[in-house]
């Protein structure tokens, strides 16, 4: 014989529904944390043989966000037959009251990256393959090179720096970049 | 590897005892036998099969005879002047599983007892009226398939998408063998509702890469539903809902279980499952209880595609579940909880920084890799907890009522290359999300042929962000829900009606990186959604039904505040937060025929979205990692259209074909084709069941190809190459539904895809750009059961 149903116990079903409670409060601030980004590439090139240094600053002030990098502070001007010890330096400045040295942490990891240096635009201007500094290996890194410039170059144009992360695949003698750029910045120059 | 059409036992109903059911199913759809002069009599007495005391005022009917009882009060019932033959009787008692018995009454009287199972925790309002698996098949006005147990047990993948791929209309995108999301009918992620164990899985399906956080071996029996109009499980299915369905508690028998193992070649893996449950389980407190519990370890290393290794595809799982639940005369209830916890791998030969290095990887092809069963990142981490609470309770003659609570946690932890090395192990992606749910429903006894389920549900969900990056806002989200689904079963017509109307209501936060636009927004979003259904039986085997399906999907999170780079296509997906709804109409109609040696399902469907959301080519966006691809978010009227069908024949008794294809074109108001529509496919198969042995039972051997067409219906404006070549792969499967080993019974087929290693793409692989789907693979299934009931 079967019994009347229990349907009074129905409401003790639903009312412990809305006893849940759970350390789930989305209220409070979350992340994200820090993220590690390059927001900031500066160039500095310093006359060999004497002179003042000049340097330009690509900054991306929203990070990964989409609205494109600011244009370079300065373009570059180069002397006809000069030759300048080149820097190029990464940071992470999404914290203005914490930036982030990221070159050394390319530094650190040597052997897992390499900047590229693409002269656009320029005649007779050449940052040489081997002017570049050294991983560990021997193999190319690029956080310092030269820039050669010819006695009879002339031009306004672009270097293109391109910071490559090598990562799945090894670095190799580091002569073709990567498939993950972790910096892909054009800055400016002319030739007087 | 066909999946064939599932013989489902009775209507839908699936009971906590299917010995009833079970009953239903075997009883083929025979007429009785012609009326002779003299007369029998059927005399019986209805019992609870748990329970075995006497069921009060069940029906007990001769449908063929147009006659009807109604058993006493303590369960008897007489039927007199049947003819001499074999006469089929229908026992059906709302809350209990109908019973048909088929009784042959040629040699004199009968007796039978009728043993009627409670049923719970099926959410689908058909018919009461018992009929056999056959005849409910054709009278279903959706566009259904069901994979029963066997099914699964046979095609049994390595995650749940790649073990219902070879359903009519349903396809899966993959990321490597460990992330299979399930497409129907050309939609997936938001617009495909998975219910698991009767609960909606909320994972952050958004996600490319977010795959169901189901165990492979926790699934019992799957259902699909295609096409709009899942009104009792939410108003957003726009492409359909996967329903899993867990193996029922053991009411009845004593301790049993089974051990699994399954094994994959190509990526080297070993998964085993072992499960024990026992229904004769006394417990303080509760009485006599049923039990179950199932724990599953899977570990596979990288997959192989013909020429290349797929660094880093490895994943590693360990899951686990528990069951206890009880049954007495006012009903059942059970309380489960689940856990799935897997780390996989994503291919590293995908993962990409700016548009020039996807083009250079794609230029460059795969690079040589050894074998490893390593996960490097990039990498995730995903755990998924899921507790539940059912509980059924008869109203005599009036209701069945069903209560369901549950809550899931689901943590997402996305783990990048970059960064400096000490923060690696710092998730560049975290998301936790927690979701608490109650459902409640009423079944409805039967008022003249209506039959039908009203309900309630809600949904409080919260989503907290913890890693280094952005992906989606944290924020609240409550959604609540009214339905009803009402059937009308007449002798040939069937008529369903839904109607649902849902309110949802959810607030965003703003994040606290100022380089991110996520404000604070709150939204709310109500509508409706509805479904309009016949089917219509043209003789005992053939049947055609039509449907009509309104459904609504409010924008999600992703739609609405992404900002970044999906790192596999180098995408830059840009939300907007002003996205409105999406609707959809989708039309479609069935021809089903049930035979004895073939059964055929062709389907038709237009499905028509207003405000579809889809990512829309744009200017590139440039960052200081360089120029990405650009997308917004965006909406159109899309239209989808397709057909699916599936068939089998039993040529001659030991040789049966099976064939089973589904085509789709998706266009926008543009003409433009949409993007992630499957290619055109077809799977034939030929299976040879072999004569058997006393050791052998039912073996076979089946050969079988899956031909796919080139897919050139693609989006126009992608920098790099879209369409995707067709290409045939042949399969073989040789196995035995028992082998014995000395005493020892068990299942066991070895099954190889791909046979002749065959390099291909799908167009739904995200790795398509840089490497070749995984070749050949050799898949050893092996299931033992014990104890009590094998």
């Amino acid at each position: 014989m079967k019994k009347l149903s229990l349907l009074k116990y129905a409401p003790l079903l639903l009312a412990g529904s809305l006893l849940a409670t759970g350390c789930d409060d989305p209220e409070e601030p979350g992340g994200p944390g820090e993220e590690e980004l390059i927001t900031q590439v500066v160039i500095t090139l310093t006359p060999i043989g004497g002179g003042a240094s000049m340097s330009a600053t690509i900054e991306d002030p929203d990070g990964n966000g989409p609205m494109p990098p600011e244009p370079p502070t300065q373009t570059l001007t180069l002397t006809q037959g000069g030759t300048y010890d080149g820097m190029i330096q990464f940071f992470d400045a999404s914290d203005p009251a914490d930036v982030e040295n990221i070159t050394e942490e390319v530094e650190e990891e040597d052997d897992a990256h390499r900047v590229f240096y693409t002269v656009a635009g320029l005649t007779g201007v050449d940052i040489p393959d081997g002017s570049l500094d050294t991983d560990a290996n021997g193999a190319p890194l690029g956080l310092t090179f030269q820039v050669e410039v010819d006695a009879s170059a002339s031009g306004t144009g672009t270097i293109q720096v391109v910071l490559s992360h090598y990562d799945e695949e090894p670095k190799g003698d580091g002569s073709t970049p990567s498939n993950e750029t972790d910096a892909d910045v054009t800055f400016t120059a002319t030739v007087q | 590897m066909d999946a064939r059409q599932h013989k489902r036992p009775g209507p839908a109903w699936r009971g906590l005892c299917c010995t009833a059911a079970v009953g239903a199913a075997l009883a083929f759809a025979a007429p009785p036998s012609a009326a002779q002069a003299p007369t029998r009599a059927v005399r019986g007495a209805v019992v609870d099969s748990a329970t075995s005391a006497p069921v009060a005022g069940a029906r007990v009917l001769v449908p063929a005879l147009g006659r009807a009882v109604e058993a006493g009060p303590d369960g008897r019932f007489t039927i007199t002047d049947l003819p001499a033959g074999i006469v089929r009787l229908r026992v059906q008692l709302i809350g209990y599983a109908p019973a048909v018995h088929e009784i042959d009454l040629a040699a004199g009287d009968a007796q039978i007892v009728v043993r009627l199972g409670l049923v719970i925790f099926e959410l689908e309002a058909v018919s009461v009226e018992a009929r056999s698996a056959e005849e409910e098949r054709l009278r279903e006005t959706q566009s259904v398939s069901t994979m029963s147990a066997e099914d699964v047990v046979h095609e049994r993948g390595q995650t749940l998408g790649e073990t219902i791929k070879n359903l009519p209309g349903v396809a899966v995108v993959q990321y490597g063998p460990s992330i299979a999301k399930p497409v129907i009918r050309g939609l997936h992620s938001q617009r495909v509702i998975v219910m698991n164990q009767g609960v909606r899985q909320e994972g952050q399906q958004w996600g490319g890469e977010h795959a169901p956080e189901i165990d492979a071996f926790g699934v019992h029996e799957v259902e699909v539903i295609r096409g709009a109009g899942a009104i009792l499980y939410g108003s957003d299915a726009l492409g359909g809902v996967v329903r899993v369905q867990p193996r029922p508690l053991p009411w009845d028998t004593g301790l049993q279980g089974e051990a699994a193992l399954n094994s994959f070649m190509n990526n080297r893996q070993v998964a085993g499952s072992v499960l024990l449950e026992s229904g004769h389980v006394k417990l303080p407190l509760l009485g006599k209880s049923a039990l179950q519990g199932r724990l599953t370890r899977r570990r596979a290393g990288d997959a192989t595609s013909p020429d290349f290794n797929l660094r880093n595809t490895g994943f590693s799982e360990l899951n686990g579940s528990a069951a206890i639940g009880v049954q007495r005369p006012w009903g059942a209830s059970e309380v489960r909880y689940s856990r799935f916890d897997t780390d996989l791998g994503l291919y590293t030969g995908a993962h990409v920084g700016n548009l020039d290095d996807l083009l250079r990887a794609i230029e460059r092809g795969p690079l040589e890799t050894d074998f490893s069963y390593g996960i490097g990142n990039p990498r995730q981490t995903v755990r998924h907890d899921q507790l539940s609470w059912s509980t059924g309770l008869t109203v005599k003659n009036l209701a069945l009522l069903e209560f369901d609570l549950a809550y899931q946690f689901n943590r997402r932890e996305e783990f990048d290359n970059h960064g400096p090395l000490a923060s690696r192990d710092i998730p560049a992606f975290a998301l936790d999300l927690h979701t608490y749910t109650v459902d409640v429903r009423a079944h409805h006894a039967e008022v003249g042929p209506l039959t039908g389920t009203v309900g309630v549900s809600g949904m409080r969900q919260g989503n907290i962000s913890r890693g280094k990056g952005f992906l989606i806002p944290q924020y609240r989200l409550y959604t609540g829900g009214v339905y009803a689904l009402e059937r009308l079963s007449f002798e040939r017509l069937t008529v369903s009606a839904g109607v649902r109307y849902d309110a949802r209501w959810q607030r965003t936060f703003p994040v606290s990186d100022a380089s991110i636009v996520s404000p604070e927004e709150t939204r709310t979003y109500d509508g409706v959604a509805g479904l309009l259904g016949a089917s219509y039986a043209l003789g005992d085997r053939w049947s055609v039904a039509a449907n009509l399906g309104h459904a609504w999907r409010a924008p999600n999170v992703n739609e609405r505040f992404s900002q970044g780079v999906h790192h596999g296509t180098a995408q830059y997906g840009i939300g907007d937060t002003s996205l409105g709804v999406e609707r959809t109409l989708s039309v479609d109609a069935t021809i089903r025929h049930v035979g004895p040696r073939a059964s055929l399902d062709v389907g038709a469907f237009v499905n028509r979205v207003d405000n579809y959301i889809f990512l829309e080519p744009r200017d590139p966006v440039l960052t200081i990692r360089g120029a990405f691809p650009g997308y917004n978010y965006r909406q159109t009227d899309a239209v989808l259209r397709g057909v699916d069908a599936s068939a089998q024949w039993l040529v001659v008794p030991p040789v049966r074909l099976s064939a089973a294809g589904s085509l789709i074109r998706g266009y926008d108001r543009a003409g433009n084709p949409l993007f992630d529509m499957p290619a055109d496919r077809l799977n034939l198969a030929v299976r040879y069941l072999a004569p058997g042995a006393r050791w052998l039972e039912r073996p076979y051997v089946e050969v079988g190809t899956r031909l796919v067409r080139k897919q050139d219906h693609v989006p126009p404006v992608t920098v790099y190459r879209l369409p995707t070549d067709g290409y045939a792969l042949l399969n073989l499967e040789i196995g035995a539904d028992r082998i014995l080993i000395g005493s020892i019974p068990l299942e066991v087929s070895v099954a190889v895809s791909n046979l002749l290693d065959t390099s291909y793409r799908d167009y739904l692989s995200r790795y398509k750009l840089f490497v070749d789907d995984p070749g050949r693979d050799v898949v050893l299934r092996v299931r033992v059961p014990f104890g009590a009931g094998s």
